[in-house]
């Protein structure tokens, strides 16, 4: 009697750890697999488009004391960007994807001068505008250690930023009154590593990219009469994602990660307006799982920073698999 | 004879027992069952034993607002838009299937400016002074916490509920604003700076303030139909402070001055249609109307009435079930009309956890 007990416990035990296994999949599924589940990279020949809408307000920021602060003056901004995104899957462990982003970036200045001396008094209303198609994104991913049969894997992904979009301000009111460019003005090229560990239903990511910033040529501010040289400092962005399905078809992500941007140049010479900056950041993503169709939610909460935005930023994804 | 009694008796038992047993079995009492209830199947209220924590969050742009004609005012063009950030905590519990007991409370944090001014004058020595004022009103902080009681019909819920919650906001909360954190910046001569004034508001009502709501719901088939009205009354009238400043050699000093004050009286009234697409997910569109009225504030010793407020937005809004303890709420806010009211658009997402803590079946 005494052995069967252990012997009985031990079936009970493992039974329950073993439904736990992730369902077996067929070909028709492979294009149904969450964040949780697909492998780092697109299957060969399969084609997945989608889009992801990013909204912000420019209302707090973090200032060079990495104290949190609103905006003082009567000013009011939102920034949108959507970029559009195509990804191929070349071989099981290959993929390349293109993304072409669009801006909707808006900052109003509204404000109010009295001259009590002369009985006058004026209104000034002036806004920065930033809309159209920013530059063209074209990305290669090759899975190092492959995802498939693996529980961790390892992929090496570069992506190029081409300066394909306008670069420069136009329809010069004054300094606070233009269309500002959709282009970073520069080639950009980020190489980046991640690396991810599925234990179902968990998955755990960490990841870390650079981008190197090409010296470039644009008019920085309206006012300057000629274009100058240009080179935007030097980003370094690492995080760590804890992943989990909250069903078979709704996955929650909860990321934590840094960033950190470096002194930019003009001219050669370091510049004020191009200064060090960094931001932690809490990001969680809730993704639906739709049969082939993706749709997700992210909000990413700035938690700590100096010289950058201390506002949430709202991002909806949709995908699909053909 | 004794016999076909026999038969006689087995079949009136049988014709009686076997309805009664039909009618207790289609009501469901296991736990997964009452979990996974879709909307448009269950009660205003929680179920006995049910236990409920929800957590949400609110992301409001204030770019609009309306003025006493109820016209609209573009806030954005105007620079002094603003964000709300809201974040709601409540917990349920429901004694028996008609009676719940609950509380909430919530954290909000917005900051306000008001148009930025730049004043000129000339100087004895022939240039300009210039002295540039910017005005931030901060809201940051807890708000009181709300206690009540639910109670709903005495009966299974078919296809009508209606339930009534009596509460009170305890005065939990700071109301006071603390002390300003005004600055001055920018100081390129000795009469051109910028000054900007920056006050700490916080989120407490500063007294004790009723609740009352009635709620009832219709189902037909996949469609439901809920209205709700609520009402908040302050007991008394409250005490608060005011902060005042004077300005020397660059330096702020402060001074707080009380105020007596009225809570305005508050109306709100919720209609909402739900179309249940499948058992995990509920689709819905809801209308709020809501109106302050009755209150008054303290200036220089005279009361002044606070302006009448109303405010009507549209809610698109979905429930989707996750998992039997998990279920996800999101919901916009689009405004409509109002009168003297801020339009925000907003997003609102709540987490529903529920669980029987203490039932083992």
């Amino acid at each position: 009697m005494r052995r069967i007990i252990p012997i009985f416990l031990l079936l009970i035990f493992s039974s329950v750890v073993f439904s736990q296994t992730e369902k077996l999949l067929n070909p028709a599924d492979l294009k149904q697999q969450t964040i949780i589940t697909e492998p780092l990279s697109l299957r060969k020949g399969f084609i997945r488009v989608g889009f992801t809408y990013a909204y912000s307000v420019l209302d707090k920021y973090y200032d060079e004391f990495g104290n949190k602060k609103y905006s003082p003056e009567s000013t009011w901004g939102t920034t949108t960007g959507t970029t559009f995104w195509g990804q191929y899957g070349v071989t099981d462990r290959l993929m390349v994807e293109i993304g072409l982003p669009y801006a909707t970036n808006l900052i109003n200045y509204h404000s109010k001068i009295y001259a009590p001396g002369i009985d006058s008094m004026i209104l000034l209303n002036s806004s920065v505008r930033g809309k159209g198609i920013g530059d063209l994104i074209v990305s290669g991913t090759f899975q190092i250690i492959p995802s498939e049969e693996n529980q961790f894997s390892l992929k090496a992904s570069v992506d190029i930023t081409i300066p394909t979009a306008e670069k420069n301000p136009t329809n010069i009111s004054g300094w606070r009154d233009y269309d500002a460019p959709a282009g970073y003005g520069a080639f950009v090229i980020t190489p980046r590593i991640t690396a991810r560990m599925v234990s179902y239903p968990f998955s755990y990511i960490a990841y870390v990219a650079y981008n190197y910033n090409f010296k470039g040529s644009k008019i920085m501010s309206p006012g300057d009469p000629v274009e100058k040289q240009f080179k935007y400092g030097d980003f370094f962005l690492g995080g760590a994602s804890f992943n989990f399905h909250l069903n078979e078809w709704i996955a929650l992500a909860n990321e934590l990660n840094y960033s950190f941007t470096g002194k930019g140049e003009v001219e050669n010479t370091p510049s004020s307006d191009l200064t060090t900056s960094w931001a932690v950041s809490y990001e969680t993503r809730l993704i639906f799982q739709i049969k082939r169709f993706r749709l997700g939610e992210a909000v990413s909460i700035p938690l700590k920073g100096m010289n950058v935005g201390a506002d949430p930023t709202y991002v909806l994804l949709a995908q699909y698999v053909f | 004879m004794e016999r076909k009694l026999i038969i006689a008796f087995i079949t009136g038992f049988l014709t009686c027992f076997i309805p009664v047993i039909g009618q207790t079995s289609s009501s469901t009492t296991d736990k997964f069952s009452l979990l996974t209830m879709p909307y448009n199947q269950r009660p205003l209220n929680l179920y006995k034993g049910q236990f409920q924590a929800n957590a949400g969050y609110e992301f409001a742009v204030r770019s609009r607002s309306f003025n006493n004609n109820g016209d609209i005012i573009v806030l954005k063009d105007k620079g002094n838009s603003s964000v709300l950030h809201y974040y709601f905590i409540e917990l349920k519990y429901g004694l028996t299937n008609f009676i719940e007991i609950g509380a909430e409370t919530n954290y909000m944090r917005r900051g306000i400016r008001s148009e930025s001014v730049t004043y000129l004058s000339s100087n004895a020595i022939g240039s300009t002074d210039a002295i540039s004022v910017n005005n931030l009103k901060e809201y940051r902080g807890m708000s009181d916490i709300l206690i009540f009681t639910s109670f709903r019909l005495p009966f299974e819920y078919k296809l009508f509920d209606f339930g009534i919650r009596g509460g009170i906001f305890l005065p939990s909360a700071q109301s006071e604003p603390a002390k300003p954190t005004h600055t001055v910046t920018d100081v390129t001569a000795p009469n051109s700076f910028t000054l900007n004034y920056h006050f700490n508001n916080k989120n407490g009502f500063g007294t004790a303030v009723y609740y009352i709501s009635a709620a009832s719901k219709l189902t037909l088939s996949k469609f439901t139909v809920e209205a709700d009205f609520t009402l908040r009354e302050p007991i008394k009238e409250g005490t608060n402070i005011r902060w005042e400043e004077t300005l020397i050699d660059k330096l702020f000093s402060y001074y707080n001055k009380p105020y007596q004050y009225l809570l305005d009286r508050t109306l709100m009234v919720d209609l909402s249609v739900h179309y249940q697409a499948a058992g995990w997910f509920n689709i819905y569109l809801n209308s709020s109307y809501l109106k302050t009225y009755g209150g008054w504030t303290e200036y220089w010793g005279n009361k002044y009435r606070n302006p009448e407020m109303h405010l009507f937005t549209l809610e698109p809004g979905f429930e989707i079930q996750i998992s039997p303890s998990l279920t996800i709420y999101q919901n916009a806010g689009i405004p409509l009309t109002g009168k003297n009211a801020d339009a925000p658009f907003y997003l609102f997402t709540t987490l529903s956890y529920n669980i029987f803590p203490f039932v083992r079946d």
